[in-house]
């Protein structure tokens, strides 16, 4: 199964571009934010069902 | 007054207090690109039990919710069991083992944005869990049940994903009428 990787998670996602919400306010990641979130999901599979 | 209540009677606040059943607490819309969205103060010692429905909104790839109470990070226990469409093969399952969170609570992908479930005793110094949290993704379907182990009240929740984004779509957060 394929998995994601950095490169392909931060050219989906990139710095600046990914939010937190809390309640009504939203803003955009801290850079270290986005870094720790993305690194996060690197070598995770892609699974369009969960378990997949 | 009692239920059934008849013709030509009064209905009291008190009336309609006691009767509601489902009351909706909080409804809060989900941003643009968001990974996470904190709902504070949804759970009260007014109401013991809530239903929690998502909804309206879309991911940016396929993507399963998580759910968080608090600032809690520990001792989520759960198992999600599905099976596919075509109904081929044994249903499957996955579970949470003393995860940091409830990791498939629902769903989201291009065209949807979903999850419905029951939260008993979130505001209790009790364990909470949470039951029949049904989803439905793109070739399969399932429901999730669990139990978060920690005897501490919450008034707090976060909405989370495995992976990408969401965006649009409200959570409507209801309280089951203590009576």
């Amino acid at each position: 199964m394929a998995e994601w990787t950095r490169d392909e998670l931060v050219a989906l996602y990139l710095d600046g571009t990914v939010n937190v919400q809390v309640d009504d306010e939203v803003r955009p990641m801290t850079t270290e934010e986005w870094s720790t979130w993305i690194d996060g999901q690197v070598g995770q599979p892609k699974p369009e069902e969960p378990g997949a | 007054m009692t239920y059934p209540w008849a013709s030509g009677e009064v209905l009291t606040a008190a009336d309609l207090n006691a009767y509601a059943g489902l009351v909706l607490v909080k409804t809060q819309t989900i941003g643009t690109a968001v990974a996470s969205v904190t709902v504070s103060n949804a759970f009260s010692s007014t109401y013991d039990n809530y239903r929690i429905v998502i909804g309206g909104g879309v991911g940016s790839t396929a993507i399963t919710l998580s759910l968080q109470l608090g600032a809690s990070t520990t001792a989520y226990y759960g198992v999600v069991t599905y099976a596919t469409y075509a109904a081929t093969g044994t249903p499957l399952s996955a579970g949470d083992n003393n995860a940091a969170k409830w990791t498939t609570i629902g769903y989201a992908a291009s065209g949807l944005l979903q999850a419905s479930f029951d939260l008993i005793n979130p505001n209790l110094a009790t364990w909470t869990s949470i039951n029949a949290a049904s989803w439905a993704a793109q070739t399969v379907a399932g429901t999730f049940n669990g139990v978060h182990q920690v005897s501490t009240a919450y008034t707090d929740f976060t909405l989370g994903v495995n992976t990408g984004t969401l965006t649009g779509g409200t959570i409507r957060v209801y309280g089951y009428n203590n009576g």
